[in-house]
């Protein structure tokens, strides 16, 4: 299924994609801000809830930033490009779901930072619409639904830790963050094709 | 009278030879210097097997850097046991204070404690290490321990000094200073040892009977230092590795972490080369209006 007009790529811009990019750009240039912007499990559960969306654009160092920048500007430009429905509201709900189920399942985990299960919805998402599509697209959105799947195992197996500091100690893999994400796409993905059979019932 | 003074001779020989014997064939003579490691963790069970268990890290670590007390003052090869007024105990935390340098490095790390021999009984074995964990909060251990032989005597003797994993074997010649440290890293709830990491000192021996203990003195000082430079440098490498296994060998590593820890999403380089092959492949399809 491919829902998107006829329009060159050139005239029309991923502008979700890029306010999504710009905002963790100019939140790491400010490295102050991430004090009052980063999810903080206490900090929340006194009343900052705004911690809960802003925490996701919080990165921990260039890398971190980088990687989850690449990886959700790649699949953000894609959706835009293919005009799949209801990215917007899917990248203004999944952060607020995110972190409400780290605040459920990670009790031990006192911040949490990074783009990646935001950049793993986007990802899972465009793969399941890509499912409809015809190959070779087809395949290289199976084998990213199963690269995800497989990355988020490894995860589950391993409890990977990413060597990288916050000055605190090291930075665990949020497995939760990015298991939710997939689910939240796939949520999303469903939903879409419900209206979809309406419309055209 | 003739045949009685050289009778005389003959006994004075021969007791001059048999007194020189019991130096030269007894051992040799020399300083020995050693904590061994292996006594202190398992002096008492000779045949004591670990039961193969998987140690829980609990991260970020919290790791306390310790020598391991010396052993026997009446120990083996009739070697004579030195005071350690070579190895002070201002060395032994320097070497320590390297060694700590070197873990602080790693994210994994949150904290070293530097803990002082006196806290660590002889022949203590893991219930002491019990101790010392509850008393310093820590979850691993890095032992360091080490055996110093300077050979005075002459012939060829061998320092042979006995580790978790094996003994070494060290040929000697006269008044060479050789210098064996070791650096073994236990998890001490699980009883196992995550990594270890030698280091060796070689001095030559210069020394003339004149400046002999001076000099080596001066050696011993010098071997430990080399030793540890050695330990020092080979430790880097294990930590390297041992970060490594953690990360890809989760059958052999169990990982938590502690309570207030921090989170955050990864994509590493693969994930992102393969997001971006997925773009080329939708800029390919595209232009072939595939899609």
């Amino acid at each position: 299924m491919d829902a998107s007009k006829p329009q060159s790529l050139a005239r029309r811009l991923p502008v979700i994609t890029l306010l999504l990019i710009g905002g963790a750009v100019v939140i790491a240039q400010f490295p102050g801000w991430s004090a009052w912007l980063i999810y903080d499990r206490s900090a929340i559960l006194s009343g900052e809830i705004w911690r809960m969306f802003t925490g996701h654009w919080v990165h921990f160092s260039t890398s971190h930033l980088v990687y989850d920048l690449l990886a959700l500007g790649v699949a953000g430009w894609i959706i835009e490009a293919k005009n799949l429905p209801h990215f917007g509201w899917l990248c203004l709900l999944t952060p607020w779901l995110v972190s409400a189920v780290l605040l459920l399942f990670e009790p031990r985990m006192n911040l949490f930072g990074g783009l990646s299960a935001l950049a793993t919805t986007a990802i899972v998402y465009l793969a399941l619409f890509g499912l409809h599509d015809a190959p070779p697209w087809r395949w290289v959105c199976l084998a990213a639904l199963m690269g995800i799947a497989g990355k988020i195992l490894f995860e589950m197996s391993t409890g990977r830790m990413m060597f990288v500091t916050t000055g605190d100690g090291p930075v665990a893999v949020s497995v939760a963050g990015h298991i939710s994400g997939a689910l939240i796409a796939l949520l999303f993905y469903g939903q879409s094709k419900i209206i979809a059979g309406r419309d055209r019932r | 009278m003739i045949k009685t003074v050289w009778l005389t001779i003959g006994l004075v020989a021969i007791v001059a030879i048999f007194v020189a014997g019991c130096d030269t064939f007894g051992g040799g003579g020399g300083q020995h210097r050693a904590s061994n490691l292996y006594a202190y963790l398992y002096s008492g069970q000779k045949e004591h097997i670990d039961a193969p268990t998987v140690p829980v890290l609990s991260l970020p670590l919290r790791v306390g850097v310790a020598f391991v007390p010396v052993d026997n003052p009446n120990g083996r090869n009739n070697y004579s046991y030195g005071d350690d007024l070579s190895f002070s105990e201002s060395q032994k935390m320097d070497l320590m204070k390297q060694i700590s340098g070197q873990f602080k490095q790693y994210p994994f790390v949150k904290s070293i404690e530097l803990i002082p021999t006196a806290y660590l009984t002889p022949r203590g074995g893991f219930a002491n290490l019990d101790q010392i964990r509850t008393m310093y909060g820590v979850d691993v251990m890095a032992l360091l321990s080490y055996d110093q032989v300077q050979f005075t005597g002459e012939g060829v003797l061998s320092l042979t000094y006995w580790t978790i994993v094996g003994a070494y074997v060290v040929p000697g010649e006269k008044n060479d200073t050789k210098t064996m440290m070791d650096a073994a890293v236990y998890d001490v709830a699980s009883r196992k040892l995550l990594f270890r990491a030698p280091g060796i000192g070689n001095v030559k021996g210069s020394a003339t009977p004149i400046n002999l203990s001076e000099q080596l003195r001066a050696d011993s000082k010098k071997g430990f230092e080399e030793a540890a430079t050695n330990l020092v440098a080979n430790l880097k490498v294990q930590l390297e590795e041992f970060k490594e296994q953690v990360a890809n060998a989760p059958t052999e590593y169990k990982i938590e972490y502690k309570p207030g820890y921090t989170g955050g999403g990864a994509f590493g380089g693969m994930e992102t080369i393969f997001v971006g092959g997925m773009g080329a492949c939708f800029l390919w399809t595209r232009r072939n209006r595939k899609v």
